[in-house]
Formats: C-alpha cells, structure tokens, sequence
C-alpha cells in the first residue's frame, strides 16, 4: 500500500486516523512518567555502578573506595581484608564471633570498640604498612585478654571493628559520622581506640567526636602531640611529646657531655608531632639550646629525600659547634639526615648526638655501621624500650608487660620483633584503657557517654592492664596517662650508657 | 491499493468507534454497494489502518466451509486477542472454555455425575492460555484465512509468542487458576446474581451443542457464547472501557448478507440492547438490503454525505441499524482520477469507461490500468473493446490468481466467479440470453424459458446473478455486467435460436402483446429497425406532449445495437440516417437523426470523438422544438444539455 508521509491511501485519510486520541493530560502524565522512571532508572544504575564499583569487599562489608583506598568501618572484620593484615582479620573476626556466640549464648549484650586508624599505607602515609599492622596486632591482643583467654573476662564482651579513615587519614569525616551511628545499635560502639598520628586530620576527627552527641570516648595510640590534650573525651596510652622531652631532659642530667644542643626541624609543613616537640624542645631544654637553629624541608614520602639537610651537616662542624642535636622531624627522614651527618668533615674530631622523642626507634644495621663509624649516636625517649620483646633486658620491664607479650606470643603473629616499634604495645594498652572504662562503667545499657565518663576515673585503685607502665588518667593531666614508662634507647647500642634504673614515668 | 472517494465511509466507521455522552450501543455500520463497488477493498483498507491501533477483526461471511454462530465467535476473538498498544493483549477464557466443553463429543450426557467428572478433567488437562489460544485458533476454522497474508504473519506469529510466555504462567498453579478457573466459574452465573455450579451449564452447554435441532437448543448454545464472548471482552478491556478517549474494538465483517452473517448481526444487535458500554463496533457490508424484516424505526439509511444520527434527539432514537450505500463514482471521479494517475491518457476515454462503469470503482479501475496500456486508439469507435481484450496485468507468484482477459476479469467479480472454477456454460448462456431484457421480468421470463430458473424465480446462484443484471429503473444505463454480456449476445449468430435477432424478435413481440409501446420500439431499434422506429416518433412530434415523447425518445434509444462501431459517430450517425431515404431537412429526417444519435451516444462503444455527434442532436433538438407547442422549452433545455456534453468531448 502506497503511504506518503502521514497520509493513508484510504480515502487519504491520516494513517492514525482511528488511532486513539490520547488525551494531552495523559500524555504529559505518561511522559513525566517514562522521564521519571528513565531518570529513576538511570539514577538507580548510577547508584549501583557507584557502589559496585566503589565497594570493597562485599556490598555490605560498609567499606568505599575512595581514591583507589578502602576506606570506611568494616563491622564484619572478615568482609575485607586490608593489605597486610589478612591474618590479623581471620584472627580479629573469629574472636567476634565467639563474642556474639557467646553474647547469644548467655544472652547478654556486647559492645563494640572502634579501632580507628589508618589501615592501608601508600608512598604518602604517616604510618608504615608494618606499623599499621603493629597497631592492629595490639587492639587484638588486647580483645582477646579482654574477652576472656588471658583472664578479664568480665562482662560486657567487647566485639573489635576496624575503622579505616585511609593512609593520610583524609577520609575520616565519613569514618566518625558512621562510628556515631552504630553507637546507637543494639550492641553499641562505646569507645575508639587508635585514633592515627598526630596529624591535624586526627586532631580534626578528636575534635568532631568530642563534640558530638555520640559521647564517644577516645583512647588514642601513637597520637602523642601536646595539642590533644585539652579535646573532652580524648585520652592516649602513649606518653606526650612533652613527657618525651621530659625523659630526654631527665637524660641528660646524667650525661655531662652533652651540653649544647642544636634544634633541626622539618619545616614542610605542618604536622603537629613535629610542631609540639619542637616547642618542648624549646621549652624544656632552654637551658641547652645553642642560639642558632636549623631547619630542613621533609622528604614526605619515601620515594624522596628530604632537602636541605647538608648545610645542616655542614653547621655542625662550625664554631660554636653542637654536642647533640635535637631532632624535630618525622622518623621517616632520620636515615637521610643520619647518613648526611655521617658525611660532615668533622666526625673524626666530635661525635656528634641526636636526641629525638617518638613511639619506637629503629635504625638498619647498615646505617648503625655508619653511625658507629662516623660518631654519631641517637638518643630516643620512647614509648617502648628495644630489650623489653627479649629476654635479656637491659632496663627494668613495666610490670604488665610480660602478660602482654605472652599473649602476644600466643596470638602466633610470626612477627614478634617488630614489637619494639612500639605501636602494638600502646595500641594494645589503648584497647586496655578503653576496655577498663567500659568495665568501670558497666550498665545494663552501656553507651558511650558512660564509657567516656569513666575516662579520668582510671586511677587510684583501678588497674588497667597496660603494658607500658601502670597507667591512670587524672583530671590534672587530662589526655596525658600518669605511670606510663618513658625508657631511653642508645642507637647504637652501647654507644651510650644508659641509666640503669627505672627510666622516666610520667606524672 | 489506494481507495478514492471514501472518505465519508472511513468517518462513519470512526463515529461507531467513537464513545460517546450517552451509554447507547452505536448503530451496526453496514456498507451497501454491488460486486466491485470497493466494499471488500474498503474493509481491507480499514482494517490497514486498524491495525496496530485498535483490536479489530475481519473476517469474511461467505468463505466455504461450515460455519455458524460459534465459529464466527471464535474468529473474532481470535483476531480481537491480538497484541495491541494501549489496549494490550485480550483473551477470551470464557469462550474458550466453552468450547473445549461443547467439542467434548465422549460426554456422558446420560449420567450426569460421570459428565461432571469429565468436564472436570477436561479443563485441568486443558489449563493454560497456550492451549486456549489454540483452541480458538482451531474453532475459527476457515474464516481467519480470509486475512490478507500481511495480517495473518504477526497473528501467527502473536500465538507463538503468547503461547510460549502463557505456557510458564499455565505451569504454575496460581496462574492457572487464573487463566481458566475465573473463566470456568462465569458459567455458575453468567454475571447475573443466581449462581448454579458451573459444570450444569456447561454439561447443558455440551447437550445444546450435541443435540442443536432439539427444542431451542442451538439458540441457547449461541447466547451463551455470545455472552461468554462479550464477558470476555469487557473483562480483558477492564478499566479502559471507561476511558472516553479509547476507540471501541472493530469487527470488520464482509459480505453480512449471507444466510450466517444475517443471524449473527441480529444475535448481536439483540445482545447489545442491555448493555452499557459496549465496547465493539460493528461494520458490516451487504450487496443487498438484508434487513426488511425489521422493524423501520430500528434502521436508517444515510445519503452519501450524511452523518450518524446523535441519539440526543428523543424524538428520533439512535437507530440500531444504519445503512450507507456506498456511492457510485462520478463522472468528475474518474477524470480527476485519471487526470491525477493517468494524465497522459486521451482525454476522452475516461468519459467512455465511466459510461461502461456507471460509477463502478472495480470496473472503472481495471479499465482504466489497461486504456492506460493501449498505444494507439482507433479512427471509429470500440475503443473500450481494445481494453476490455487485454490481459490483465499477471498475478504475483505467490497468489492463486489466474490471469483473464481484462473482460472475463470483470465479469467473474462481477458474478463473484471465483479464479478456481470455470465460467458456468448453462449460467452464462442464458445470463447472456438475459442480457437483451429491459426489464427484470423480460429477464425472469427468459430465464424461466430456458428451464434453469424455477417459475418461483429462485433458482440459486442463477438467481443471485440475474440481480446483478438488474437496474433499479430500467430507463437507466445498464449495469457493466449486462453491457458485458450484451457483447456476448452481439457475438452469437444473430439469427440464430438464441441469437440478437431472434431474442429482441420475441422480447419485441412479447412488448407489442402487452401494450408496451417503449419496450416494442425499444427492441426493435435493437433489431436495427431504424426506419419503422422513427416513422413511429415522427408522427408523434407535436401529437403528444413534449415530456412524454422525450422520456420515450430516451428509453427507447438505449436500445443496444450489436453492430460494431467502425466510423466516428458523426459519419456513422449521418450513414445510418441517410439508410432510411428520408429528407434531412424534413421532420422525419431530423427525428431520424435524432433516434440514431441518441442510441450512439448511450453507448460506451461509440467512437470517443462525440462533440459533432453532440452537436447535430443539439441542431435537431432545436429544430424539432418548434413543433411542440405545448413546452418547446423541454426540447430546447435538452438541446442546451447537448451542447455541453459537445464541448465535454471536444
């Protein structure tokens, strides 16, 4: 049949001449909704796209990739395994199963405890894969002796999620609104541990938690700047920056060669570790400070090295010249500045020391070669002492360590030496601190509002069992724990004597 | 094939689709016309632009085969049930169900717990739209393949699929209830409010159907498919038989006026008298009048441009019946036609076919595809003898069309011979015979002589056919079947028993015995009795009033003349007169004139190059006017008409 456009060849009517006049109403109707469901769909689909191509794990596990990091509050520890920490999880997501077997068994409520730090290490991170995997082994350690296995078995069970706000802790905004929503679930979240370095991401995400309605207690690890100890609810198991000065300061009473000091510090940008330890520095060790300073611009990340540091080498063997210098920098740059000094002109004719405060030191062996060789000694105030994970230990042990490092031992991480970086041990008195408070505070319906009105009432006869010295929190000190050990470690080792008492405990 | 001059027709059918304020069920559309008025072409066209739009159904009530009510219902719902925007997919369980019951012929009608059982078993074996679909399909019989293959691709192609997507919903339980157990429970009541278990009705539904002669047994079987049919309908539309802007379905039923399509429009139009909402709109055609049984009020003929009847005027009540005869086309027709299709055509061929044609959209069709294949025309005349001997264009392969000369083409649509058979001999001769009558009971008469027409004048296809010969007035020009067949006479052996001379002799001679002056003249013109004829008229001029001697002067010079055309009708009609002797300028010269130009000029035969002819008739119009001093005006105004018709064919 023969159809010009529109017309039919019968009796040239319209082709859609018996066609239904759908009203115009209707047609507007039927395309807002087609458009509707168009766009619906297409949302729906971005949606889905999104989540699937952001999610990490399972849909559910609560993880989203940002950045090609996954970041967010993985509830089921087994949903996701981060890089590093595979056996960690199995570890971690078999003790909250038993938590909740256990919990329905008995029908008794667990909470939850959040560790918040970054889980995954990229060229840029503040913190080490290892470290990052240090700090976890602590929280579970400190789960599994809360739980039961080493004898604290006092209700409330405690069920660990990991809250990962990413390697530079960019992403935590998200990571503390999803923490605040599950301390309302019905096993609550009642306290944060962990908490990151001592970026002004952490201050940030301290900040926003005490101020939140949540009540969230936070017990921080390796957070050790001055800066977090006025932030409500915020308390940390690691000594703070001044106390670290203080121990050096203590330090140097007994050591009468060293008498002037000379202040380097990374000024890349900033970080609040380095800033408060330079303040201590300058306000604690006044009495040592040559008059002249120096400074350097940070590597950042591993893959560069850190600029400026020569000339620092070269001040050094100018008149008047330092007898230590005390080191304002991220322990990420020590081996460049280390090895730098070791090529300044005058090692033969003055060893030179570095004094630095930090969580735990190590060097390589190749570069305790060259600072044998070159003179060059660095003095740490730590938060752990190296001989403390042996057997032969060169300086008094804190009394709860020995059961920490049994119940490290029998948690079977294969990686026992690296406990001398001090992160699983103040993670792990972190937990404790946070578990001793829930206990303190056991109700019925534990929140974390009751958690954290528990923080400064650990002392006196409260015992939490932390490994790095009996710790307390006392309204004076506020964030800072009272009782924790400061030891002094001497890299190389003998290079230095070291006091053979009981080192530097805060208070 | 484009279909000219129906526009009024195709708006007709839109108005019974249309709903309109008042619940009143739209009038049955039947479409009148003769063979090869276009009413078959009309329903194909409308069911072209029905489809895809609106669920309709077209089927054919005079395909073979042995078809009655149900068969018809089923082909309906058949068609309807194909996929439609808007309107989606219709079923039809209910009908279905019934018909799975009624073709049951191992029911055990005498016991009727065992019959229970049976038709319990039946329909759990037969759960399940695919089957219902096939049923259906089967049930039609013959009448769907009447659908153009165009329509009949995606019906069969539509059952695949619906068979395929309804076989899934049938294997589930739930889905099977709904398919048939719905539909099985509407025979408990039927939608009226005293429910019976429905296996009685459909035990009593198989009995009817097994048994139709007893009692009103083959009535109750129809009404209660056409309710199961019509519950169906309403049912699958649902919510949008509420919809004011939705068309109503079409059933598109052609040839209405067989003995079948008569009872099924009447078991419709009955059906609908209580229904609101009516969601079909029936459109019918018929050769013929079929319903003077009923009463006049119920029915309405519409003239050509004529709208429905609105039904608001409570005086006159929306018929339940209209009628459109579908009109004839017109002269105008066919030449804008041709200006528009064949414009390099002679231009006065077109005025030849439509008098062969008489308006006849078939006839006036293929004649004028085949002038159009014609390269030289003739001095004389017979030029639509050149057409009418062509072949007509071949068939497509994939047809069982037969090629015919353009000729047998039109007289077998005419006859409604189909390709299949031969042209019936005995019908045909005396058909031809019948051809010379000027009446129909000159015709009856003949017929009746020859022994194949009964003296009741039923006498089977014979009878159909001899109506097709028939004018209403038979003054008028004839129909194109007897031109057809009056060439036939023409080709016999004129003397011969059944020849041109010896069938005008004795139709003359019967006229004569009766007193029927314009029928002896009349024959007697066609035995070429020239003389004798215009002695007759020419005495009467100015004896007999002027109105009466041109009415007679008309009739009698349509008398057919078997001789063919071979000179233009100028010089043929100036040879003729002079054959008789008489004066040319005398009054019998001119009556003469006159009597042999009229019967050229009513004959489509005659030479194309008509304006001379048309201009003497005019002279002696006006000549012979001033003889008639009662109304010279009657001769003088046909003298007018002339001179239009010369410049016409100029």
């Amino acid at each position: 049949m023969r159809e010009a456009a529109g017309v039919s060849p019968v009796a040239g009517v319209p082709t859609d001449f018996f066609a239904p006049r759908v009203p115009r109403s209707r047609r507007v109707l039927r395309l807002a909704t087609a458009t509707a469901a168009v766009a619906a769909l297409v949302a729906a689909s971005a949606l889905v796209v999104t989540i699937v191509v952001t999610s990490c794990g399972s849909l559910r596990s609560g993880l989203t990739r940002v950045g090609g990091e996954c970041v967010g509050v993985l509830t089921d520890v087994g949903a996701h395994t981060f890089e590093g920490l595979g056996d960690v999880q199995q570890k971690i997501s078999k003790q909250n199963e038993i938590v909740r077997a256990k919990s329905a068994a008995e029908n008794q409520p667990y909470v939850r405890v959040a560790l918040l730090s970054p889980m995954t290490s990229a060229e840029k991170s503040f913190m080490s894969k290892a470290q990052v995997r240090h700090a976890v082994q602590g929280a579970y350690v400190a789960q599994v002796r809360a739980n039961g296995s080493a004898g604290t078995n006092d209700p409330p069970l405690i069920e660990l999620v990991l809250a990962n706000v990413g390697s530079r802790q960019e992403q935590w905004r998200g990571v503390v609104r999803t923490l605040e929503q599950l301390a309302d679930d019905e096993n609550p979240l009642v306290a944060v541990v962990g908490m990151g370095t001592s970026i002004a991401a952490t201050r940030d995400a301290a900040q926003y938690l005490a101020a939140s309605g949540s009540g969230l207690p936070m017990i921080a690890g390796v957070a050790t700047a001055d800066d977090f100890r006025d932030i409500p609810g915020f308390v940390r198991a690691s000594p703070s920056d001044t106390d670290y000065v203080l121990a050096l300061n203590a330090y140097l009473q007994t050591r009468t060669d060293l008498r002037k000091g000379m202040v380097v510090f990374d000024e890349s940008e900033p970080d609040l570790y380095v800033r408060s330890l330079l303040a201590a520095y300058r306000r604690i060790l006044k009495d040592y400070l040559l008059p002249y300073e120096r400074s350097f611009v940070g590597a950042g990340d591993p893959g560069q090295r850190a600029r400026f540091l020569e000339p620092i080498a070269a001040s050094v063997c100018t008149d008047p010249k330092p007898d230590m210098i005390l080191y304002a920098g991220r322990l990420l740059d020590l081996d460049d500045f280390v090895n730098t000094l070791a090529s300044r002109q005058c090692f033969t004719q003055k060893p030179l020391t570095i004094l630095v405060g930090a969580t735990g030191l190590t060097v390589s062996d190749e570069t305790a070669a060259r600072m044998a060789q070159t003179g060059i000694t660095i003095v740490t105030a730590a938060s752990v002492h190296p001989s403390w994970f042996t057997d032969e230990a060169v300086v008094p042990v804190p009394k709860g360590l020995a059961a920490f490092v049994e119940a490290f031992r029998a948690a079977r991480f294969d990686d026992e030496a690296t406990l001398t970086d001090g992160y699983a041990l103040t993670h792990h008195d972190a937990m404790a601190t946070a578990v001793t408070a829930i206990r303190m505070a056991k109700r019925s319906k534990l929140s974390a509002a009751d958690v954290r009105g528990q923080l400064l009432n650990l002392n006196k006869d409260v015992v939490i069992p932390s490994a790095g010295g009996d710790l307390s929190y006392t309204t004076g000190r506020r964030a800072d724990p009272v009782g924790k050990w400061v030891p002094i470690s001497v890299l190389p080792a003998g290079a230095a004597p070291i006091p053979k008492g009981t080192p530097f405990i805060t208070g | 094939m484009t279909i000219h001059h129906r526009r009024h027709a195709v708006e007709l059918v839109r108005e019974v689709m249309t709903r309109g304020p008042d619940d009143a069920p739209p009038p049955v559309l039947i479409f009148e016309g003769d063979r090869g008025s276009g009413k078959t072409a009309l329903l194909n066209g409308l069911a072209g632009l029905l489809d895809g739009r609106v669920p309709y159904a077209h089927i054919d009530l005079e395909a073979d085969g042995r078809t009655g009510t149900p068969e018809v219902l089923y082909a309906l719902a058949f068609h309807l049930g194909r996929p439609c925007p808007l309107y989606g997919t219709l079923h039809f369980p209910r009908l279905a169900v019934g018909k799975l019951v009624m073709d049951d012929d191992t029911l055990d009608l005498r016991d009727r717990d065992r019959a229970r059982q049976q038709i319990n078993a039946l329909l759990r074996e037969h759960r399940g739209v695919d089957r219902l679909v096939t049923t259906l399909r089967e049930g039609a019989g013959d009448l769907p393949a009447v659908l153009p293959a165009a329509v009949q691709t995606p019906v069969r192609l539509s059952t695949r699929l619906l068979a395929t997507v309804i076989h899934r919903l049938a294997s589930w339980t739930w889905s099977s209830r709904l398919v048939l157990g719905r539909a099985q429970k509407w025979y408990g009541s039927q939608g009226g409010a005293r429910p019976r278990p429905p296996v009685e009705t459909l035990i009593d539904l198989n009995r009817w159907h097994r048994r139709p002669g007893e009692a009103n047994n083959a009535r109750q079987r129809d009404e209660l498919l056409w309710a199961a049919f019509r519950a169906d309908l309403t049912a699958g539309l649902g919510r949008r038989l509420r919809r004011p802007w939705m068309p109503r379905c079409v059933a598109l039923i052609d040839n209405a006026d067989t003995r079948l399509g008569r009872h099924f429009l009447i078991e419709l139009a009955r059906g609908r008298e209580t229904v609101q909402d009516e969601p079909l709109a029936v459109v019918a055609t018929s050769r013929a009048p079929f319903l003077g049984h009923l009463p006049e009020a119920q029915q309405r003929l519409l003239a050509a441009e004529e709208s429905l009847p609105s039904g608001r005027d409570t005086e006159q009540p929306r018929p339940r019946w209209v009628r459109y005869p579908l009109p004839a086309l017109t002269e105008a027709d066919v030449v804008h036609r041709m200006a528009r299709e064949h414009p390099d055509l002679e231009p006065r061929i077109p005025r030849q076919i439509q008098q062969l044609g008489q308006g006849n959209p078939l006839v006036v069709s293929m004649l004028l595809t085949a002038a159009r294949e014609v390269s030289s025309w003739p001095e004389g005349g017979e030029e639509l003898a050149l057409a009418l001997g062509r072949l007509e264009p071949a068939p497509a392969d994939d047809t069982d069309r037969r090629q015919f000369t353009v000729e047998e083409r039109l007289i077998r649509h005419l006859l409604g011979i189909p390709d299949a058979n031969p042209l019936p001999v005995d019908e045909m001769d005396i058909l031809t015979t019948c051809a010379a009558a000027r009446t129909v009971e000159q015709a009856t008469t003949l017929a009746t002589r020859s022994g194949l027409l009964t003296a009741d004048g039923y006498a089977g296809r014979l009878g159909l056919m001899l109506d097709s010969l028939r004018s209403a007035d038979p003054d008028a020009d004839p129909p194109p079947l007897r031109r057809l067949l009056l060439r036939r006479l023409a080709a016999r052996d004129p003397d011969g028993g059944d020849g041109w001379n010896w069938v005008h002799a004795l139709l003359r001679d019967q006229c004569r015995a009766r007193g029927d002056r314009t029928g002896e003249r009349y024959h007697a013109l066609a035995l070429d009795q020239l003389e004798e004829v215009s002695d007759q008229f020419a005495a009467e001029v100015g004896t007999v009033p002027a109105a009466d001697w041109l009415a007679m002067l008309r009739a009698v010079t349509r008398a057919p003349t078997r001789r063919p055309h071979t000179a233009p009708p100028a010089q043929e009609a100036h040879r003729l007169a002079r054959s008789t002797g008489a004066d040319p300028e005398s009054r019998l010269g001119r009556v003469t004139r006159l009597v042999v130009g009229l019967r050229l000029a009513a004959d489509p035969f005659t030479g194309r190059l008509r304006a001379d002819l048309h201009d003497g008739l005019k002279r002696d119009y006006r000549a012979l006017a001033l003889h008639f001093p009662d109304d010279q005006s009657l001769l003088v105004a046909e003298a007018d008409r002339h001179k239009g018709w010369a410049d016409q064919w100029r």
